[in-house]
């Protein structure tokens, strides 16, 4: 088995056209793969997949405090001491809960010397499994509104990580950014894709995701995603690989093909297996699995 | 009082830095006094997109709290590892171990450990920069790599500009995604702008972050950028603009001069200013303008 993660740090570089292409490609040759969309923020790998139904296979569960008015003497030692400062009201009443401000760490239960405060609980988010052929999906979804988007992520990856070991492949698709629900999309990966684009913005959020990967000893490689965009500068990214030392072995070009295959939910190599994105796809992938077998 | 407007989308890359960086552009020549917030923290690159930028301000930012074990005290009970609800604390040979990345400074860990062998310290959250730009200043935030709390840097960068500023607009670039620093830069504003583009997946996102600013009860409006990509999509995305009272900002289309912009560094409204892409720009700040003034 084998963990292939997927980040990049912009959004929008095309992380999960790059994570479900590398899925395809592994099932076309008849590899079992465990696909965990881990961006829980806007989780749409499935429509990628062309998976229709979804099942909703766990909920993950947060604490949200009820208060017992009955017991409550209005000490205000909850309101004081929640980190998230979900709580207020002066001395003498019952506190009111702001339900969009609570962390869910349940300290005011712990804290309330009456025992008045008890965990009524709260779905913050949803875990999803689907299948296409030889490509199983878990994915992860935050509900709106909810701050605890990192925890869904480390419920979604624990919960998978039970199954990795009936696959050939797992491939991990990560949120942008370079905080700690990326740091969790790629701490068990065996090798990172970074995935960016020819552009200053594509080259300084990927420098910051570099450092991340590098910072857990993983190996990554670089691929370029819309390669050849007006204007595209490779030499800038060429530049942050050269900083990490890591190398670039792809270069995805600009087409019509792949926004027409992600719109209608297709995979472009199947689509449009004869035009030179699918070559260049096809290309990056058999580079990447020699170099993650090394 | 300062007006504020949060550019959000759900996915990345739909345009929330070239809708932010324009309008901050827009604004400076005709109210003035403006700034921008970065509240990208993980992957900040707003002032890329403003054109020539310098740093006149930088500082740590300590406001992250980090649970720290005392093993000269600690027996090893598990108590701790068994009360954390952020997956934060695991027994490693026989030991709780803390994984700073997960852990929220909630501090229930140090309440319930009965030698009381856990403290809770202070740490980075990352850095608060203040850049001059030729519209103005822009007050941008960088969350140590792999951290936590980007609410709280998001929420620290909003106080320093309304600190800065003192009148006039502040206009705020979110991250993407839905999650915990995004509903940071969405709390307490007078405006939120939806950007998506023209695809299934963006609208899957973009549905969700206005479920958020309904919670907090933010007028909102829409634009679709490079709708002319798929524009079958546009009527639906303006129906569902209609349908939820939603203000229907107007269309961007796809327009080489945006990426040739940021790639010759330099703002769209100065390198571009008769582009297609300036020119519905322009119309639709106007537009936002009128609304947001009431």
């Amino acid at each position: 088995m084998l963990i292939i993660s997927v980040g990049g740090g912009k959004g929008g570089t095309g992380k999960t056209f790059i994570a479900t292409s590398i899925a395809h490609h592994l099932a076309r040759s008849g590899k079992k793969v465990l696909y965990v969309d881990a961006d829980v923020e806007s989780p749409v790998s499935h429509t990628l997949l062309g998976i229709d139904g979804r099942e909703i296979v766990e909920e993950a569960k947060g604490f949200l405090p009820s208060i017992n008015a009955d017991r409550c003497v209005g000490c205000g030692i909850c309101v004081e001491k929640c980190p998230a400062h979900a709580l207020v009201g002066i001395k003498g009443t019952v506190p009111t809960l702001l339900e969009n401000v609570c962390e869910g760490c349940g300290l005011c239960m712990i804290v309330c010397p009456r025992n008045a405060i008890k965990d009524r609980g709260r779905i913050i988010g949803r875990i999803y499994s689907g299948r296409k052929g030889l490509i199983d999906l878990i994915q992860g979804e935050v509900l709106p509104g909810v701050k605890e988007h990192i925890n869904v992520v480390l419920r979604t990856i624990n919960y998978a990580e039970e199954k990795f070991g009936e696959y050939d492949y797992v491939v991990i698709d990560s949120a942008p950014g370079t905080g700690a629900g990326v740091w969790l999309a790629i701490r068990r990966a065996d090798i990172v894709v970074a995935v960016t684009e020819p552009t200053p913005l594509g080259a300084h959020d990927l420098d910051r995701f570099l450092a991340l990967s590098k910072k857990l000893g993983k190996r990554v490689v670089v691929v370029i995603n819309k390669a050849g965009m007006g204007g595209a500068r490779d030499d800038l990214i060429g530049e942050v690989a050269d900083k990490h030392g890591v190398e670039i072995i792809g270069r995805i070009p600009y087409s019509k093909e792949v926004l027409d295959a992600y719109i209608h939910g297709n995979s472009v190599t199947d689509l449009y297996p004869d035009s030179s994105v699918s070559k260049e796809l096809n290309n990056f992938v058999s580079k990447l699995l020699r170099q993650a077998r090394k | 009082m300062s007006l504020e407007i949060t550019i959000a989308s759900g996915k990345g890359g739909t345009g929330k830095t070239t809708v932010s960086s324009f309008l901050i552009s827009y604004l400076s020549g005709v109210e003035k006094r403006v700034i921008g917030v970065d509240a990208d923290v993980e992957a900040p690159d707003l002032v890329i997109a403003l054109g020539r930028h310098t740093e006149i301000h930088r500082e740590e930012v300590f406001d992250s709290e980090i649970a720290v074990i005392n093993y000269d005290r600690c027996i090893s009970c598990g108590t701790c590892a068994s009360i954390c609800r952020y997956g934060a604390i695991d027994i490693k040979n026989g030991r709780p171990v803390i994984t700073p990345e997960l852990c929220e400074g909630c501090g229930v860990c140090g309440y319930v450990c009965p030698t009381k062998a856990i403290d809770i310290k202070k740490t980075k959250t990352g850095d608060m920069i203040i850049y001059d730009t030729k519209f103005g200043k822009v007050v941008t935030g960088e969350l140590e790599i792999g951290r936590k709390h980007s609410g709280k840097l998001v929420d620290m960068l909003r106080m320093k500009a309304r600190s800065i500023v003192g009148g006039g607009y502040i206009v705020i670039d979110a991250a993407a995604g839905i999650g915990c620093p995004v509903i940071s830069s969405i709390v307490g504003v007078d405006y939120l702008v939806i950007v998506v583009e023209p695809t299934p997946q963006s609208m899957l996102t973009a549905s969700k972050i206005y479920e958020i600013g309904k919670i907090f009860n933010v007028p909102m409006g829409l634009i679709v950028n490079k709708y002319d990509l798929n524009r079958e999509f546009v009527d639906e995305i303006r129906r569902f603009s209609e349908e939820r009272k939603v203000d229907f900002l107007g269309t961007v289309p796809y327009d080489r001069s945006i990426v040739e912009a940021y790639v010759n560094i330099r703002s769209l409204i100065e390198y571009a200013p008769s582009s297609s892409a300036t020119k519905s720009l322009r119309e639709i700040a106007e537009r936002l303008l009128s609304r947001v003034k009431g």
